[in-house]
């Protein structure tokens, strides 16, 4: 049983790959929304009307449609026209999207070929919004078709599904024509590229349409190319909304800035989303002065086959058949369509929100990942020693089994309540331990609790946390009186101050370092002194001018690391990769300390987390100095504290 | 848990239906309790429902028995008694298993597969809530003739405030210009003054005269409305009325005038004047050039009026009192009021009788206004001091309810074989100034051309109306108001040969006969014969028509001939058209929501028609018409609130993008765009859901037939027989034809499986495709009659979305014809069986 | 539906109101028996009138097919009505001349000397380019009557 409802924004997706640059793990952040949106279907935009013709598609055949062109159905050449009728006709608008296709055969027949023409749908939107099963018919049908030819394909999403899902032998028209016609003649207009994400950051095909623009036209690049480019805002028909509508915008403005006439992409997708700007009135202004146009009506426009500008449609539906669609009826089995692909990129994330910053839509993908595993661990999939360490909390109240030792620094009716979490606990205790003594130092009026495992670690890895320990936790820190929590871990920071399990707690909860930022610290060390943000103190909590303003005061020295704030690396411990995948882990680690290394002597950070696995990456060769940041102030401060 | 009610409905049902087999396999689902009972909707059967709501805490109810459309308001009222009214759905296995299926066993399994879809889609169904609008307790009439002024007494006297808004500057419309009325010959005036003075009296109503809607915007029961009211350029609250200002010396011979005149403003009586010059010695002193000249000592002075701007100098200094004021105003137009036929001056009121009485000046013709020269003449001669420089002024009025009562006008029949250039071819509204004692010629009946009584007269009926050029409807008064006129003018002249060419007589109405045969006793003569062309020797006319009783073409000669010329939607009924969103018919009158059971209810909540604004007639239609309204606005504005049931659409704003898609389909106005969101106004709402087929994001949702809903329903179906057309059935008429096969016990193929909507342009594209990738055989879409849906126009916007979905299916090698909508009115029940037979052997 | 129903319902006659307005306005009519009206109801109500003489007499000027409030196409009408009357041979014989004419010249009303003559005189040429000058031409507009059976039809029975 699934428990986990649609993930708000798990529509939002394009699977645009914008954040693979950024995933500290490298993750396919896509596959994982693709299972997700097989598990919990979303409604494509448009009352799912796409989204449904390809359902149909996938029962049905496809009939030919592109107009006045020569084919010979025995070609070993064969060329896959895609939707565009379908997008036509269903739009309500006076559009030609089906012109693209018929400018590719025509510029075929010009150069003396007479493809094989395949019409269907490669199921793109539906393999990548969740309909998996109805793809599976689709691919069974069109693999048969695509036996034995050699494939000439012109749009990006055809391409990837047709390289990539099936494996077929697959050219995009642009490396065909370059090919096979390498002289084309230039048309005094001036161009820009939007390079799809299917055809770039999935396919590296970043030359071969440049090449023929440069060719045939004026060609100036835009600001955001290649790797970079923007997201056009579309995929799979699933999200019309505000974001994907200025996405658009935002990419007109940067081929207008371009100086170009005319912005050519190689996606009918990207295509039918940058020209909807032409169709709506949501759009102010007047409409800008650009032509969106497919490179291969661009190609076609070049060689004189074919006239963009024509306002005649390019297909011709004619009644060919009448098959009744069997009804797909295959139930949902979330099982079917997993892999351990999937697998292996739900539970290497380290949920450090990275991705996130790079995202058009600012979407929280670490939200998605949680509850996807917590979807896969009700089904049976998940890491053991996840499982185990939850057992260990049930069994022990901590993640590490252990006994739970003396703790002092007790007080009646204290200010605050003092939660210190299980690593500063057992395992980074001499630092817990010089916390407690820097409190006392500054006179606050602390009492530290008997606390077990907060248990914000399990909805990270798709276990549930025990309700009776949170109730153990607030009944003890009720019971000191005090009046605020006081966390020195961040993730039980967030936990009491998130999580629902503690939401009878009723008080204020704060972080060490919003306490330790209102106090005035002397400079402390000369030393070139690098801070590294927490992801659950920076991209999670926001807390990133606390820090600075201690260390400012404390450190003259403080420099910032290349990557940090908003886009500060991860240190790898998060979301339970250290204990599932240690290696990985420490890998990511060690690409920060290397980072602070290159920076400055000494490493501050404020979580155990994180200085527990910096501590554990660095090299011996590397002198970089780590401590916490609380820690770092005790120790220096022994002979010079003074507070206010 | 879902509570499931089966109903025997005596042996309607159980007898063409096995109830055990049903019980047997809905046994089968889960979360689930059946109950059969031999009549559901008896008390005990109601009691039922409630006992089971109560003790299983049923969540949802499925009731299977007869058509919602039967005894849907009890199930309802029973349910809702227990838990949200709209937490159940009704499986019709009366009308469409039972009784439409032969063989029992089909009948049955038909009956099976709609119960598990009403299961299934009650699966979707949200709690619906109420909301309440406050209501603004003013109403707004717009125009002030008979309907208009009758629908705002009848209001007003009902307690609530009412603005009369009419764009003339004086109220009674039309029906002041007539002379009398048919068929009781009573003046027209006389009947009408009483009615003019209480309205203008009223503490209830202000009338505001010369002025224009501009604007609409709000919503039902607080609507916003911007008026422009036009200076008279005469203080309104001083000028007594008393005509001082356009006193005239001018006598017409015909009633026609040959242009606009500048008349002399003084006459000098030679017989006074000793030539002692003062006059023009004073007139040349104050006015530069002057107006008055003496060319010699002694002589009488020459007086040009052209000059003259009414300083009245002259009449007060001359000694021998030889100077009188014959037109204090000089300028001279034909009357507006009189339809062209006598005049009045450039300061005047239309009628001598007008309400309210107060003068008025026309800027285009007013000397000092439009700039001629520094005219003193009214100025100077009023007691009052009324005639000012006015400017116009703009408000905005907020009223809960509008009534329009913006009337008709005659069609311009310029430049037909009617001839209408030729001044003795009046219009039947001519004549009645011609005739009417307050009118040009002071009730004598002249001809225009030369003022002569007219020896023959000849009446042209259905001059433009019924015919396909023109106005195609029937003006329906006009056999009455010309055999009223023709009567009278016979009454007054027995010597005058009156004709009336007809093609039909159409006098139903109290009385009417009798007025006819009255008529043909004084000697009018009828031709039946429609006229072909009116031809002219001068200022004799000859009119072609046929006797059509005696096959005989005839060439008529008459002095006079009036056109009953057809009757069309007056300017400001167009206008006010264009300004709110009113829903006009073919004829371009504004069309009821419904001709029979809502005749002076609009498409808009809240705002209402009286009068010939709805279509042409006659004058106590209009007063019905009137009091209609009045009843009507007072049920609506009764409250403080309006509370409307919330089953209308829902924009859900996190998702909506603004684009306005929603707001262009909607008939009925109901999406606010005006704040920062968009907002759907509930009572305005009429739930025909159109808006959801269109909006991109998919943010606006129909409540109680959202697409989930609906889909689930098709998704039970099918479960249960994939052997099936999906027949989509709009509630007001494709429905009902249904039931009425049902009822009829015509038998259909049970593989027709209907599934209800609101209107049949609230299914989408998807809505249509879905079902196919569900495998079922067909869709069928069953729509009101073009012209006819209840939403105005639902099933045309359909009509392009099958076209465009019939190519997708051509496209998937499925073939359109799959797909059909079938337009099928409430009564058809056999054009249903048709349709749905029709698409069982396509599919 | 017999033809002459059918050539009625093709006129739009079903819509007809009897108002008399193409009679009123019929030029003909004036001078003859032709009541147009009269004429096409009697068609629709299924009375063959193709042996009344006064079908003969409209001049086809279309007056009252304009002023028709009701679109009937009553022209048309008359000219179905008189196909009819053509192929059961009731026609006006005076139009065989013109008949013979047409298939011997090419031109119905060919060209008379004193015709001729005025062309002359205004500076024309005596004849214009037409059928009859180009006898090749003549043949093959004989051919097409011949195929048609018009001759037959026209010749066969005349009354």
């Amino acid at each position: 049983m699934l428990t986990c409802e649609v993930t708000e924004g798990v529509a939002d997706c394009t699977s645009c790959k914008l954040c693979f640059s950024t995933c500290p793990s490298e993750l396919k952040l896509e596959e994982i929304v693709r299972y997700r949106r097989y598990l919990h279907e979303p409604k494509g935009s448009h009352r799912d009307l796409f989204r449904l013709a390809g359902k149909l598609a996938a029962q049905t055949e496809i009939a030919g449609w592109i107009k006045d062109v020569k084919t010979n159905p025995d070609s070993e050449i064969a060329y896959f026209p895609g939707c565009g009728p379908v997008f036509d006709v269903l739009l309500m608008r006076d559009t030609n999207y089906s012109g693209a296709a018929q400018a590719a055969v025509k510029v075929m027949n010009k150069l003396g070929i007479e493809p094989a023409v395949i019409y269907g749908c490669c199921g793109h939107d539906l393999y990548y919004s969740g309909g998996l099963d109805e793809f599976e018919a689709i691919k069974e049908k069109i693999e048969k078709k695509l036996e034995g030819k050699k494939i000439v394909v012109g749009c990006a999403e055809c391409y990837q599904m047709l390289k990539n899902v099936y494996g077929a032998d697959v050219q995009h028209f642009s490396e065909f024509l370059q090919e096979k016609c390498p002289d084309l003649p230039s048309l005094n207009v001036k161009t820009t590229f939007h390079d799809p994400c299917r055809l770039g950051r999935y396919n590296q095909v970043y030359d071969p349409p440049r090449s023929i623009l440069e060719k045939t036209s004026q060609f100036n690049e835009m600001e955001h190319a290649k790797e970079d480019a923007q997201c056009c805002g579309v995929s799979s028909w699933l999200n019309c909304n505000k974001e994907s509508r200025g996405l658009r915008e935002e990419r007109i403005r940067e081929a207008l800035k371009t100086g170009a006439d005319i912005l050519v992409t190689s996606c009918t997708k990207c295509g039918i989303h940058l020209d909807c700007i032409f169709h709506e009135k949501t759009y102010e202004g007047d409409p800008p002065n650009l032509q969106i146009m497919d490179l291969q009506e661009l190609a076609g426009y070049a060689l004189g086959v074919y006239d963009p500008n024509s306002t005649e449609k390019s297909f011709v539906i004619e009644k060919t058949g009448s098959m009744r669609p069997p009804g797909f009826d295959v139930p949902r089995d979330p099982e079917r369509h997993f892999t351990d692909e999937i697998f292996e990129n739900t539970f290497q994330c380290t949920l450090c929100k990275t991705c996130t910053e790079r995202c058009p839509y600012d979407m929280e993908m670490y939200k998605i990942v949680k509850e996807t595993r917590k979807d896969l661990v009700n089904l049976g999939h998940f890491i053991e020693g996840h499982q185990v360490m939850r057992d260990t909390v049930v069994q022990s109240g901590n993640i590490y089994g252990e006994e739970r030792p003396q703790i002092g620094y007790k007080k009646k009716n204290p200010e605050y309540a003092v939660f210190v979490g299980c690593v500063g606990t057992y395992r980074e205790q001499e630092t817990a331990e010089k916390i407690m003594k820097l409190l006392n130092e500054l006179g606050v009026s602390f009492s530290r609790i008997d606390e077990v495992c907060c248990g914000g670690v399990f909805p990270d890895v798709g276990f549930e946390a025990s309700k009776e320990h949170a109730q153990q936790n607030i009944e003890a820190i009720k019971k000191t009186g005090a009046k605020k929590l006081l966390c020195t871990c961040p993730k039980c920071y967030r936990t009491f101050k998130d999580d629902p399990r503690y939401k009878d707690l009723g008080m204020d909860v704060i972080h060490i370092i919003e306490l330790l930022s209102e106090v005035d610290f002397k400079p402390l060390t000369d030393k070139k002194i690098t801070y590294h943000d927490p992801c659950d103190l920076g991209r999670h909590s926001g807390i990133y001018d606390a820090p600075r303003k201690i260390l400012k005061s404390i450190a003259p020295n403080f420099v910032e690391m290349p990557r940090n704030r908003e886009l500060a690396a991860c240190c790898g411990a998060g979301g339970g990769v250290r204990g599932a995948y240690g290696v990985k882990s420490v890998q990511i680690a060690r690409d920060r300390v290397s980072e602070a290394d290159e920076t400055a002597d000494i490493l501050l950070t404020e979580c155990f987390s994180c200085l527990h696995n910096f501590k554990n990456a660095k090299k011996r060769k590397q002198d970089l100095e780590i401590y916490s940041l609380s820690e770092f102030i005790y120790d220096n401060m022994v002979d010079t504290h003074e507070s206010s | 848990m879902i509570g499931v009610f089966l109903c025997d409905c005596g042996t309607n049902i159980a007898g063409n239906m096995d109830m055990e087999y049903l019980k047997k396999e809905l046994a089968k689902e889960d979360n689930l309790i059946v109950h059969e009972s031999i009549f559901l909707c008896s008390q005990l059967g109601q009691d039922l429902i409630k006992e089971t709501i109560e003790k299983e805490k049923l969540d949802r109810v499925v009731i299977c028995s007869c058509s919602p459309k039967h005894h849907g308001d009890i199930f309802k009222e029973c349910i809702g008694e227990k838990m949200n009214p709209y937490l159940w759905e009704m499986a019709n296995i009366r009308e469409q298993c039972s009784w439409a299926t032969e063989n029992k066993e089909e009948a049955t399994q038909k009956a099976l597969a709609l119960i598990k879809g009403a299961i299934e889609a009650s699966r979707t169904l949200q709690e619906i809530g109420q909301a309440k609008v406050p209501v603004i307790k003013d109403v707004m009439v717009i125009g002030g003739g008979i309907a208009g002024m009758h629908a705002a007494l009848e209001v007003a006297d009902k307690g609530f405030h009412v603005h009369l808004v009419e764009q003339n500057p004086n109220i009674g419309g039309n029906m002041c210009k007539l002379d009398r009325t048919f068929p009781t010959d009573d003046c027209s005036m006389c009947t009408i003054s009483p009615i003019l003075n209480e309205t203008a009296m009223h503490k209830n109503i202000d009338i505001l005269t010369m002025t224009d809607v501009e604007d609409v915007s709000g919503h039902p029961g607080e609507y916003i409305v911007t008026v422009r009211s036009r200076p008279r350029y005469v203080d309104f609250t001083t000028c007594t009325g008393c005509g001082d200002c356009a006193k005239t010396d001018l006598v017409m011979e015909k009633p026609k005038l040959d242009g606009p005149l500048w008349l002399d403003r003084i006459k000098i009586h030679e017989d006074l004047c000793n030539g002692c010059g003062a006059c023009a010695k004073l007139c040349a002193k104050q006015n530069d050039p002057p107006a008055l000249t003496q060319k010699e000592k002694d002589a009488i002075p020459e007086y040009d009026t052209h000059k003259c701007v009414g300083c009245w100098v002259c009449v007060e200094k001359c000694p021998k009192k030889a100077i009188e004021i014959t037109n204090v105003c000089p300028i001279v137009v034909p009357s507006e009021f009189n339809l062209g036929l006598g005049f009045r001056k450039a300061i005047y009121v239309p009628d001598s009788q007008a309400v309210p009485l107060k003068y008025l000046r026309d800027p285009e013709t007013c000397l000092q206004l439009n700039g001629t020269m520094d005219c003193q003449g009214c100025t100077t001669v009023c007691k009052a001091k009324a005639p000012c420089q006015d400017t116009e002024e703009v408000r905005q009025l907020k009223v809960g309810a509008i009534v329009v009562a913006t009337g008709y006008e005659q069609y311009d029949l310029s430049g037909t074989e009617y001839n209408l250039e030729h001044p003795n071819v009046i219009t039947g509204l001519e004549l009645e100034r011609l005739i009417s004692p307050s009118g040009p010629t002071l009730g004598e009946l002249k001809r225009p051309s030369d003022g002569k009584i007219p020896q023959t007269v000849v009446f042209i009926q259905c001059a433009g109306s019924r015919d396909r050029r023109y106005a195609e409807y029937c003006s329906k008064i006009c056999c009455m108001y010309a055999t009223k006129n023709a009567r009278l003018i016979k009454a007054d002249h027995p010597e005058i040969d009156v004709t009336i060419c007809y093609i039909d007589l159409r006098a139903a109405g109290r009385g009417y006969e009798e007025y006819f045969d009255q008529a043909r006793e004084m000697g009018i003569r009828y031709i039946r014969g429609n006229v072909s062309e009116v031809l002219a020797d001068g200022d004799q006319l000859l009119v072609r028509t046929e006797n059509t009783l005696l096959n005989e073409p005839l060439l008529l000669e008459a002095d006079l001939v009036v056109l009953s010329t057809a009757l069309v939607p007056s300017q400001g009924t167009k206008h006010l058209i264009e300004t709110i969103p009113l829903v006009p018919g073919k004829d371009g009158f504004i069309a009821p929501v419904h001709v029979k059971i809502a005749p002076v209810d609009t498409a808009t909540t809240g705002i209402f028609i009286a009068g010939t604004a709805e279509a042409p007639k006659p004058i106590q239609e209009c007063i019905t018409d009137a009091g209609a309204v009045a009843s009507r606005v007072a049920t609506f504005l009764k409250d403080d609130q309006i509370t409307v049931d919330l089953v209308t659409s829902h924009i859900n704003p996190d998702i909506c993008i603004k684009c306005g898609e929603c707001n262009e389909i909607c008939n009925y106005d109901a999406i606010d765009t005006e704040g920062d969101i968009y907002e759907v106004v509930d009572v305005a709402c009429h739930a025909c859901g159109m808006c959801t087929t269109v909006c991109p994001t998919n943010a606006i949702e129909l409540r109680y037939f959202s697409d989930i809903q609906l889909e689930k329903a098709v998704d039970g179906i099918l479960e249960k027989d994939r052997d099936s057309v999906i027949a989509y059935c709009c509630s007001q008429c494709g429905y009902n034809a249904a039931d009425l096969a049902g009822t009829a016990k015509m038998r259909y193929s049970p593989e027709v499986k209907i599934v209800r909507v609101p209107c049949s342009g609230r299914v989408t594209i998807p809505q249509m495709l879905y079902p196919f990738t569900k495998g079922a055989k067909g869709v069928m879409i069953g729509a009101c009659l073009e012209g006819q849906c209840h939403y105005i126009d639902g099933n045309i916007k359909e009509k392009e979305k099958v076209a465009l979905a019939k190519q997708i299916l051509d496209l998937m090698g499925i073939g359109g014809e799959k797909l059909e909508l079938f337009n099928i009115s409430s009564a058809e029940g056999a054009k249903f069986v048709e349709s749905a037979e029709k698409m069982v052997s396509r599919c | 539906m017999n033809p002459v129903e059918k050539a009625a319902r093709d006129s739009n006659v079903e819509k007809c109101v009897q108002c008399g307005k193409c009679t009123a306005g019929c030029p003909s009519g004036r001078q003859s028996r032709l009541r147009t009206r009269t004429l096409v109801q009697m068609a629709y109500q299924g009375q063959d009138v193709t042996g009344l003489p006064e079908l003969w007499d409209c001049t086809t000027c279309y007056n009252c097919a304009e002023r028709c409030p009701k679109g009937v196409n009553t022209v048309d009408a008359i000219i179905l009505l008189r196909n009819l009357a053509v192929q059961k041979g009731n026609f006006p014989r005076i139009h065989l001349s013109a008949i013979e004419n047409l298939y011997n010249t090419g031109n119905g009303f060919p060209l008379s000397p004193e015709v001729a003559q005025i062309r002359a005189i205004i500076g024309l040429k005596k004849e214009p380019y037409d059928v009859s000058t180009a006898p090749e031409e003549l043949e093959k507009v004989k051919k097409i009557l011949d195929i048609t059976g018009f001759l037959e039809l026209v010749r066969g029975g005349t009354t």
